[in-house]
This record gives structure tokens, sequence and C-alpha cells, in this order.
């Protein structure tokens, strides 16, 4: 089982907003956003576009989608799935809950309804 | 934007194809294919290119030029990619469609395809494909020579292709001394890319400041004083005469463009003189360069449609061309139908015309190339296409990442700037609604002016100009 991180308290991020936890920081060895959505859940992807180098955290966060800061490619927050192009590749989906008003991310850990990349 | 879920247009639907033939595979082409699959498409599908698997293109004078992506990364696609949706792509270059009538309508069409040149030195008869129904996606091409000497060895006519793109990388050698002629989007990028390489530029603007069409006035100065700043010789005048001074063969002086291998091999390292080329204005001024782009516009490349009887638009934008038949894009209905039957056109090639068939302005932008082939791809089976918002596209030169959105051209004009620069050039209309605007830096104001100026309501100024407010809270309704 992946370490769980405790990221920060559910009021620190504000909705729209995202915090990216360094590769350094978890065990997957790549940076990975925590995105807090307009519906109030909490998503994490991988940050970087897997089309070229962009942080989705910079991203514009929309539904269940952020769009990437450079060429506006869509990925679904609860999949990981890429919606439009330049990026054709989907990407990773880490686990994220709230628990006692923690934002705790599970590095590696894939949603259950994640997309195979 | 793109879901791929279509909506279904109900009563009215029409058969599908059995076939259908997509010639070009830039963001167009491969948009088209792609969602015609995603949206239950089972019939025969290919695609006809000249450089073989679908390939992004806005890259060319940025990322790739710069040598930071590959020739595979350029493409959307592997093989493997289409083979597993039943996708035949095929190399080649199509010389000719024709349609086969039956009765009134067109049948089948034939494309033919560029023939290899036999040991006689004929061109053969090229390969023939048939399909239902065709789709143009050709692009554009280069428009008419705008001044003399433009087909010199070390002169590249127009940048449009992976094989300019390749030139150009070979021949920016540091100390190599190149002029731009044109400062619009692909010129001030190439000017970009070769200051980083330690290449001598100069930039000529017809008139100025550059690409004030694209992104207004306001912005436009902005990013001239960018490129002056960074080490850009911004000059302001009009190519009369481009001569090769030395080496040359023959009395006229004229060589054929000829390719990597060609342009290199004869010509040696650029810098290293020999193969200078004078580049002389209008006005007298003139200097050497070692290399030479002409950067001046592309045009749609519309002549398979221009053959078959499409109506197509004719040519814009070019200073003293010649007033030819067609290049300006094939005229057609808000989903791609060109007035012929069974011929459709999407991407950089097609122009939009209004209900009664005047062309509209030909935006020419890579978003708008791939939501161009979605609505086609959408109207081809019979399902609504997507209501579509402000246009968008970018531009990344010295460092920064610009973005437009909507008409940045008209209106009064706000700026927000902050201790970095300026941030944002916001056009607003006489309602005071939100037009366009021009970020530079900053992708969550391009998206929130985007989503402002959907939505077509008088925008707080004040708020705009203030680096204080973030984007989010622009397109926040007020708490």
């Amino acid at each position: 089982m992946a370490q769980v991180l405790d990221i920060a308290g559910n009021d620190d991020i504000p909705e729209g907003e995202a915090v990216v936890v360094p590769g350094e920081d978890n065990e997957t060895g790549k940076d990975i956003a925590v995105f807090h959505a307009e519906d109030g859940e909490f998503y994490a992807l991988d940050d970087n576009c897997t089309h070229e180098t962009a942080s989705l955290a910079d991203g514009w966060i929309e539904g269940d989608r952020v769009e990437c800061p450079l060429h506006a490619t869509e990925f679904c927050l609860r999949t990981g799935k890429v919606m439009s192009l330049p990026a054709t590749e989907s990407t990773f989906t880490h686990k994220v809950e709230v628990v006692d008003g923690r934002v705790l991310l599970h590095p590696g850990e894939a949603v259950s309804d994640a997309v195979r990349k | 934007m793109s879901s791929g879920e279509p909506t279904q247009a109900g009563a009215g639907r029409p058969t599908p194809p059995e076939s259908v033939l997509v010639i070009g595979g830039g963001p167009a082409g491969y948009t088209f294919v792609d969602q015609l699959r995603l949206r239950g498409y089972r019939g025969e599908l290919t695609l006809v290119d000249p450089d073989g698997l679908p390939m992004d293109r806005p890259p060319l004078s940025k990322e790739f030029l710069r040598g930071a992506m590959s020739r595979e990364e350029l493409q959307f696609r592997d093989q493997a990619w289409y083979d597993e949706r039943q996708i035949t792509v095929i190399s080649g270059r199509v010389v000719e469609i024709s349609g086969v009538r039956r009765g009134d309508d067109v049948a089948v069409w034939e494309v033919e395809l560029q023939g290899e040149v036999g040991a006689d030195g004929r061109e053969q008869w090229g390969p023939m494909h048939r399909a239902e129904v065709v789709v143009l996606a050709t692009g554009t091409g280069p428009v008419a020579a705008v001044s003399e000497g433009a087909l010199l060895e070390r002169v590249i006519h127009q940048f449009y292709s992976v094989h300019e793109a390749h030139l150009l990388r070979k021949l920016m050698v540091p100390g190599a001394r190149l002029t731009v002629v044109g400062g619009g989007l692909v010129g001030a990028e190439v000017a970009s890319v070769a200051l980083e390489r330690g290449v001598v530029v100069t930039l000529v603007n017809s008139s100025g400041p550059a690409a004030h069409r694209s992104f207004g006035k306001v912005a436009a100065a902005q990013l001239e004083d960018a490129h002056r700043e960074r080490g850009v010789d911004v000059v302001q005048g009009q190519v009369l005469r481009l001569t090769q001074l030395e080496g040359q063969p023959g009395a006229g002086g004229v060589d054929e463009v000829t390719g990597v291998d060609g342009v290199t091999g004869a010509g040696g390292t650029p810098g290293a003189g020999g193969r200078a080329v004078l580049v002389e204005l209008a006005d007298g001024r003139s200097w050497e360069a070692d290399l030479v782009l002409q950067a001046t516009g592309a045009a749609p490349q519309d002549e398979l449609a221009l053959n078959v009887g499409a109506e197509v638009a004719p040519r814009f934008n070019v200073s003293g061309g010649n007033e030819a038949r067609g290049g300006g894009g094939v005229l057609v209905d808000s989903t791609g139908r060109t007035s012929v039957p069974n011929l459709w056109a999407i991407g950089d090639v097609a122009r939009r015309s209004d209900e009664k068939g005047a062309p509209l302005t030909w935006s020419g932008h890579w978003e708008a190339a791939m939501h161009s082939a979605e609505d086609a791809a959408a109207a081809l089976l019979g399902q609504s296409p997507e209501e579509r918002g402000a246009k968008w596209f970018w531009s990344d030169r010295h460092g920064q990442h610009i973005e437009v959105v909507g008409d940045p051209t008209a209106g009064r004009v706000i700026t927000r700037e902050d201790e970095r620069g300026v941030r944002g050039v916001f056009s607003l209309g006489e309602a005071g609604e939100l037009l366009g605007a021009v970020t530079f830096d900053d992708a969550r104001l391009a998206r929130a002016a985007r989503r402002l100026i959907d939505r077509g309501r008088e925008v707080d100024a004040a708020a705009l100009a203030d680096p204080e407010v973030s984007a989010r809270d622009l397109v926040r309704p007020a708490r």
C-alpha cells in the first residue's frame, strides 16, 4: 500500500485551485497535482501534461475537468482521461480523500474508475 | 468542448456514406478521422498526406525548430492507433480528384495520387483511390512570391511544413545573418528561436506594428518592443529585391528551390560568406543576409476544389499579387459542406460563408481547424455540431506564452499590468462587454477572458485592469 500523505486542511485549498506535491515528497517520484474542484471534491493527477512540459495545477479547473495552461488540452479530473488535443495520452489518477478535515493523498493508487493509460 | 458525445439530430438523418477519403493530415484531417470513428462511423476511411501519418503543425516554428521536439513527437498517433480503428493512412500527394457521375449526382470520387517517375523520365500514372465522400483538409501553402528573388538558394520561400523547419534548423547556426520578411506569427516565432541559437536577426515589416490584425495595435506594439529589447533589428519597409551576391550559377542568378541536402551540400555553412543574399528595400536601404525567410503569409490550398467546380473565394491578403482564381479558401457552410455534393472542406483550406454565400473572415488557427473537423464529422453523420465560443490561439516568442481570445482589434482598450509587466490587453465593446483579449504568460487570464466574451455581458473594467483580482474572481458571480 502506498504511503498516505497529509497534504493540507480542506479549507487551505480554495475551490478552483490546486497544489503540487513534489516528486521528491511522494513515492511515485513524479509531481502530483491535487485539485479542489467546483463540486467541492478533491482530485489528483500527475501534474505534468502528457503533451509537453506544463503544470496542470496552473490550469483552469471547471466542472470535472482541468484545462492545461499551455495548449488547453482538457483532462477529466475523475478519470485522468484526455478530452481534447493536442495531448493524446491520458494521465494517471491518484486517490484523494478528506478525513477529519484533512486532505489525504494516496500517491500511486489509481482511483477506481480511472482509464488505463 | 470536444466531448465526443454527439447529440442526435433525430429525423432526417442521412445514410452514412460507404467510404470517406480525407486529403491532408494536419490537425483538421486527424481530428476528422478520429471524430468520425468516435461518432460511430463504420465505413471505409482513408487519409492521404504527403508526409504520411498525421502531424501537428504549431510546434514547427517553435519546439521543433528549437530542437526540443522530434519528428515522431509531432505525430498525433502511431500506425497502430490507425490500424486499431481501421483507418488507412496513405503517403502520397493527391494531384486530381474527379467525380464519376450517375445522373445528376456524383456517385463516386476518383482520387489520383502523384505517380513515380519512370526510367524514361516520365511520370507514371499514379495510384487511384475511390470514395463516396471526399474531405479536403489540405491546409495552406505558399502565396505568390512578393518580391523578386524568391527562388534563390538562400531564400526560404514561406514556412508551412516539416521540410522548411528542417532546412531552417540546419541553416540557423551561430553568427549567421537571418532576415525574416514578415513579422506575423510564424516570422516572429522563427526570429525568436533564431536569436536563441546565436543568429543575428533582422525582421522586416511592411506595415507596422507587425501582426496588429491578429493582436490589436496596443498588444502588437508591445510585442514589437519585445523584439527590439531582445536584440532583433526591426525594420519597417517594403522588400523590393533579393539578389544572390556571389557563387550563383548561371547569369540569371535564379536557382530552383533546393531540398535540405541541396542547400547544405552546395552552399556550405551560412555565415562563412560566399552565398550571401542582398536584401534591398524600396526606400533604398539594403543589407546582406546569409539566409532569408519569406514569412509573408500563406494561402489556402484550394486547387483541387477549384478544379472540380466548387465555389472558391478569391485570394486575399496578398499585396501586389495577381488576382488569381481561388486561393481564398473553399467556400463552405457552417459545417464544412462545399457547393459540390459529397465534397467537404475543413481546417485552413475552408472558408466559411454566411447565409447568403458571402465569404466570412478566414481565421486560420489551430483550434478553429479542429473544431471545423469535429463539426463536419458530426454533420456528415447527421448529428448536431457543438456551439462554439470565442476563438483562441497562442504564440510563443522570447520565452513568453502569448494567447489571444476573441477579437482584440476593436473597441476600447484596457491594460492589466503588474510588476512583471503587461499581463493582459482587453478590448471592450460599446456596451462594456468584452470583445477580445491578449494575455502574456497568464493562462488563467486568457481562459477567464474567453468565458467573459462568451457571456457577452458588461464586464467590470476596473477588475480587469487590477492585477490583484484573480482570473477566477473575474468570472465568479459576485457573492
